[in-house]
């Protein structure tokens, strides 16, 4: 299989990214801005890819390259263990799920939508892009309560159990029936028919 | 440093992206990606208000958001292959059996 020049041309453009994001976070005073804006865009540029790319594939790969860099943004916000889930649950098993999911319904030649510039999508762009433009004007006008003693919390591991077996035990547990439903929801619906007509 | 409103910026930006490829694609795929891309958002700015607020309920919110992001994921593609099968399409314009 020969790869596209796109292709090339992102793997390329990781790399770089890659070898930056290292450099600077070693070597830098300043290597916590530098590694921010790095993952910063290249989460916003393979979001857009997922939302704009024809390719089913190349989408959920995309999607979990986006998942990877919020895992990073994760990790410069001193999450640690929601960055490892992260990456595990939704990087690993998530986009690995969707992958499947589109390999399992791809036809032979799958037609592709060419219809890119009608009324739903202009709409949806004027829809996005003004709620965006409000949300980000809020965001920087607000007076947000500034808590300089921020120090690093020392294990959120910890902490986290703390508050899931305390504050939170009984949303905890309904979550496990959730899941457990999810399980057993997705078996049933999925499986072949073929007991009773 | 960036702060907390780079990081609120960042998350809405990523929020919104996932809103407009949910609301422009006709593809039932894309709009599943395109959910958990607006979930992913929403995670963001929980945890850059945990680490602003410096309190790990944050953490914990997203926990739960996670998990049920994975539900809803396993059963929204076991009803995508079963809509497949039966309707042989995974176009959502094309499922108009209920249109009146």
């Amino acid at each position: 299989m020969t790869l596209r020049f796109a292709d090339k041309l992102i793997f390329g453009l990781l790399g770089v990214a890659a070898v930056l994001l290292g450099l600077s976070v070693l070597f830098f005073a300043q290597g916590k801005v530098i590694a921010f804006y790095l993952l910063g865009a290249v989460m916003l540029t393979s979001a857009v890819g997922v939302v704009v790319v024809k390719d089913l594939i190349r989408s959920a790969f995309l999607l979990a390259l986006s998942f990877l860099c919020v895992g990073g943004l994760y990790v410069l916000l001193q999450a640690d263990f929601l960055a490892a889930a992260q990456i595990l649950i939704y990087a690993g098993a998530v986009a690995i799920l969707f992958v499947f999911g589109v390999m399992l319904t791809r036809r032979e030649q799958d037609p592709q939508m060419v219809h890119s510039f009608e009324f739903r999508v202009t709409a949806a762009v004027f829809i996005g892009f003004g709620l965006l433009v409000l949300l980000v004007r809020a965001i920087f006008a607000l007076p947000w309560p500034s808590h300089p003693s921020s120090g690093a919390v020392a294990n959120t591991v910890v902490s986290i159990g703390e508050h899931f077996f305390g504050r939170y035990i009984l949303p905890f547990e309904i979550a496990s029936v959730v899941l457990l439903m999810a399980l057993i929801g997705a078996i049933v619906i999925a499986r072949k028919e073929n007991h009773r007509a | 440093m960036p702060g907390l409103t780079h990081y609120l910026s960042v998350s809405a930006i990523l929020f919104f992206l996932g809103l407009t490829g949910f609301l422009s694609r006709k593809n039932i795929f894309i709009m599943l990606l395109s959910i958990e891309l607006m979930l992913n958002g929403i995670n963001l700015s929980f945890v850059a208000f945990a680490r602003h607020l410096n309190q790990m309920d944050g953490h914990v919110f997203v926990f739960f958001v996670i998990g049920v992001a994975a539900a809803e994921a396993a059963i929204s593609l076991a009803l995508v292959i079963l809509l497949f099968k039966n309707r042989d399409t995974i176009n959502v314009d094309d499922y108009n059996a209920m249109k009146g």
